[in-house]
């Protein structure tokens, strides 16, 4: 059996809001098998955002175990955590959160040129990808320019052109209509058939619940697998 | 390449963001240009009393207790008396020349105008004038005047003006690289008939040889020679000294407003990467996610307001150039005739760009030293659930 991509082991976040003190995560436990298309559910302040933003190495566990991809992100410093996210994970977001200043095909190199590469290499790479996700002939447009759903699928560009082990996406339908979430679920779904991409997607919207491969629900900073 | 891209980026950036960056564009230029001149100010100021009466080796004789050369009134006999006691203690040929000089404050087209005599011999001994242009006075009811005179007054050669009740006419106009004041010279005979005071004068000059201590025969004349409590004896820089301590005051306020406005600078480029960092937290904190390091981060934002103090600099700089001549044209102030210039200089330039460019890089470091201890995960998750820009 192949080793789980995503292991965590009785994860615990506390936010501190003034004098308020938020249990976000209660000892989280979760194993993810690599090339897995999995989906967690639960209301809005359950928990769902934080345990991305964790596994993203965009913040720090409290206490517990957290592995991903050989990374331990418990113990990781800030250099590392960089690192991390540069070199192994993507991100979706639901706002798409592309640079207004820059076109899209510079939106979708942005992760390489931190890497270091030249711009004429991750340009190259990001025509590339922009034709995995269909929107070759918005080159040149700027995110004010395009449509939410072809703003999304930039965003998926971005997050895919470091070749990452992992993408994370944070309700990714939550701003589209039914029409661009299928398009953009079909896209998703075709790239972890195809190239064997582990998603997690934290989303609201039961309607895609179809195409993942692994469900959870996170309900009061408790994880549950269905 | 790299660098022209994050250029090109930045410059999109400030372009789409521009009534943000015009607002902190013109706030940023103003207290550049206000920078500017006070430096100018500072300059003027550090000016004065240059090429006043500075002749080495020699002592100057005032009227004690008068405290401007206008109130001092030496009569030649007092004067004779000095320069024999010298010669008598300190050998026959210990001055090496003696003049004296009327001199008179006027009061002339709303300003203060000092009035002095002066033969061709002390123009050049005296405080290295040259003859600009036009001629030395050789004629009745001529006098020249100064190149400061001249700009503050326009009064130029051909010119003709009333003093005193006489007409005279401006035959020449004078200048040295170290005189700054705005004087009219006429010929000591021509002083004396308009002043009608033979034998008086405001002002008399012993030149000693080198061989003989100055100060040694000023101490002498002030301890033996004042029984008649006729005049101060004073050494050559007595006059500058004067002159520096009445604008004492004026310079080191000019001084406080200098650092005021760094301090302005600084605050403003403190404000200006706030505000930055503020309003495009998300972008900032999308690059985080993204993978750019911190160092990279900042290193973007340096540049960013590097590029909008940079377009301050240059507008305040270009505003305070204009300003500059447009005053000189205009408004031509002097202080006891020594004329405000204003004049921008290359090293108030470099010197603001490298300290403006240093705040800049410390602003930033500053506030981002805040935003990344308090807020960095907090504006991180901004990026899950808010919208960029």
């Amino acid at each position: 059996m192949p080793s789980p991509i995503i292991l965590a082991k009785k994860i615990y976040k506390t936010y501190q809001n003034n004098t308020l003190y938020v249990n976000a995560l209660n000892g989280v436990d979760m194993e993810l098998p690599q090339g897995a298309l999995a989906m967690i559910y639960g209301p809005s302040g359950g928990g769902k955002s934080t345990l991305l933003h964790l596994i993203g190495g965009i913040d720090r566990v409290q206490s517990g175990y957290l592995e991903v991809d050989g990374v331990c992100l418990h113990s990781a410093n800030e250099k590392q955590l960089t690192q991390f996210r540069r070199d192994k994970t993507g991100f979706v977001f639901q706002f798409y959160n592309l640079l207004p200043s820059l076109n899209a095909l510079d939106n979708v190199c942005l992760p390489l040129l931190a890497k270091g590469e030249s711009i004429k290499q991750a340009r190259r790479k990001g025509l590339l990808v922009l034709q995995q996700v269909g929107l070759l002939d918005r080159q040149r447009h700027r995110p004010g320019q395009l449509s939410g759903g072809e703003q999304q699928r930039i965003a998926v560009a971005r997050a895919l052109i470091v070749e990452p082990v992992l993408v994370l996406a944070d309700e990714p339908t939550g701003d589209l209509d039914s029409h661009s979430t299928i398009e953009l679920m079909d896209l998703i779904t075709s790239l972890n058939q195809n190239l064997g991409i582990t998603f997690l997607i934290a989303t609201h919207n039961i309607d895609i619940r179809s195409a993942a491969t692994h469900l959870f629900e996170m309900k009061d900073g408790i994880l549950k697998m269905i | 390449m790299k660098l022209l891209y994050v250029l090109r980026f930045l410059i999109n950036h400030i372009v789409r963001d521009w009534l943000r960056s015009t607002l902190t564009i013109l706030s940023l230029s103003m207290i550049v240009f206000i920078f500017f001149l006070s430096s100018a100010l500072i300059s003027d100021m550090g000016n004065f009393g240059n090429g006043l009466i500075d002749v080495p080796q020699t002592l100057i004789f005032m009227s004690r207790n008068a405290m401007l050369p206008s109130d001092s009134q030496i009569n030649t006999v007092d004067f004779d008396s000095y320069q024999t006691a010298i010669q008598d203690l300190f050998g026959a040929h210990a001055i090496k020349q003696s003049y004296t000089k009327i001199f008179r404050q006027l009061h002339y087209d709303g300003r203060s105008i000092s009035l002095s005599t002066l033969t061709q011999d002390e123009m050049q001994d005296g405080a290295d004038f040259f003859l600009l242009e036009g001629s030395w006075p050789n004629k009745k009811q001529e006098i020249v005047v100064t190149r400061a005179f001249n700009t503050i007054t326009e009064k130029s050669i051909g010119d003709t003006m009333t003093i005193y009740g006489s007409e005279f006419l401006i035959s020449g106009i004078i200048n040295s690289e170290k005189w700054m004041a705005a004087v009219i010279f006429m010929p000591v005979s021509q002083a004396e008939k308009l002043y009608q005071t033979e034998g008086i004068f405001q002002l008399g000059f012993i030149q000693l040889n080198n061989d003989v201590d100055a100060n040694l025969v000023q101490q002498f004349l002030e301890t033996n020679l004042n029984d008649g409590d006729c005049c101060s004896v004073y050494q050559d820089d007595h006059f500058v000294a004067l002159y520096r301590d009445a604008v004492k005051g004026i310079r080191f306020l000019a001084r406080i407003l200098q650092l005021i406005v760094l301090f302005l600078i600084a605050f403003g480029s403190y404000n200006a990467s706030v505000l930055v960092l503020n309003e495009h937290e998300r972008e900032i904190a999308l690059l985080h996610v993204v993978g750019f390091s911190p160092k990279v981060i900042n290193g973007i934002l340096i540049f960013r307001l590097w590029i909008l103090l940079f377009i301050s600099y240059l507008l305040g700089y270009g505003l305070a150039l204009i300003y500059s001549k447009w005053y000189l044209s205009n408004l031509r102030l002097a202080i006891s005739g020594n004329l405000i210039r204003l004049e921008i200089t290359w090293d108030s330039f470099l010197l603001g760009a490298g300290l403006i460019f240093l705040f800049a890089v410390i602003s930033v470091w500053f506030s981002l030293r805040h935003q990344y201890t308090k807020n960095i995960h907090v504006s991180l998750q901004k990026v899950f659930t808010g919208r960029v820009g």
